[in-house]
């Protein structure tokens, strides 16, 4: 924060010695060696006008760098919430699958929270996780109705014991939704960074 | 003696069914939406369509939610139970500030379920 604020001044001193420097080279200001009261007034108040607009630069350059740190911090948790899933890809116990899950959904509506609170609408596209949510909610919880024919046995899912297991097929299309979701999620990451 | 009122129209499942809720029929896990709908979620709707009242129904404080579990829960109430789609948006709400996506997911189930039971006729 002082290396910022001292690069500050010292590019601020650097263009006014220098435009000062070219002006007076021109012969665009010639120097009165008297001073009065207005001089120096006109000259507090210049120098109190840069100092707040420096001032108000200043700040809002820190602050757009806190808004994205702060998008960007959402995201990274977003994405270990993810790849928290990753370790599920065969099955597993639906009381660890559950909470997992609960954690994505939460991340993917902090993300979108966040982004609205900024308020730059540019960005929304970019972080819209909620059909990727709710898609990898249903690859991994979904079981079939009671009495429901094999239509879809390429993608059935069974609970025993609270554990599910699902054919590779299912499998498969749960590793690549994690995929997906993480590649949208580096997307993001890298529109913030470039805005 | 001071005594606890449960309001018959708020059904907070964290507080009266389980923070864990589970899978879809009773013969896969504990907590399943089969009991939750059968035990639970019947015997309050009634009360509140006879008290003329909402049932307002809170899904936050749990571990989550499975998808089955939700669909046995609501699209059970119209495939199983015999309610239709207008009457269960009469008298239930759901509501979730942790989850609020949820809502959505259910209101589809309903759907779905609406949509198969007007087939069946």
């Amino acid at each position: 924060m002082k290396l910022y604020t001292g690069g500050f001044i010292v590019i601020s001193f650097l263009i006014g010695w220098g435009s000062c420097a070219i002006a007076l080279a021109n012969d665009a200001v010639t120097f009165d060696n008297t001073f009065s009261l207005s001089i120096l007034l006109s000259i507090a108040s210049t120098v109190a006008t840069g100092l707040i607009v420096g001032r108000y630069i200043q700040t809002s350059l820190q602050e757009d760098r806190t808004e994205k740190d702060l998008l960007l911090k959402h995201l990274t948790t977003l994405n270990d919430a993810v790849m928290s899933l990753e370790t599920f890809t065969e099955g597993g116990p639906l009381p660890e699958i559950r909470p997992s899950l609960k954690r994505v959904g939460m991340s993917a509506v902090s993300v979108r929270r966040a982004v609205e609170i900024v308020g730059n609408s540019r960005v929304f596209p970019y972080v819209d996780f909620l059909e990727s949510t709710k898609q990898l909610r249903s690859l991994m919880t979904e079981t079939e109705l009671e009495g429901e024919d094999g239509e879809r046995d390429a993608m059935k899912a069974q609970v025993h014991d609270d554990r599910i297991s699902w054919t590779a097929h299912r499998g498969a299309m749960i590793a690549s939704t994690i995929s997906e979701f993480k590649a949208k999620i580096v997307e993001a990451q890298l529109f913030i960074n470039k805005m | 003696m001071l005594t606890l009122k449960v309001c018959p129209m708020l059904l907070i499942i964290a507080k009266e069914f389980t923070t864990a809720p589970g899978p879809r029929r009773r013969d896969e896990g504990k907590h399943s939406g089969e009991e939750f709908r059968e035990d639970y979620l019947l015997p309050r709707l009634r009360q509140a369509i006879k008290d003329g009242q909402t049932l307002v129904i809170d899904l936050d404080g749990t571990a989550g939610y499975g998808t089955s579990f939700l669909e046995e829960s609501f699209g059970g109430l119209i495939r199983n139970d015999g309610y239709r789609l207008p009457e269960l948006r009469r008298w239930i709400e759901v509501v979730s500030k942790e989850e609020p996506y949820l809502l959505d997911e259910i209101n589809e189930y309903l759907e779905d379920a609406e949509a198969c039971a007007s087939d069946k006729k």
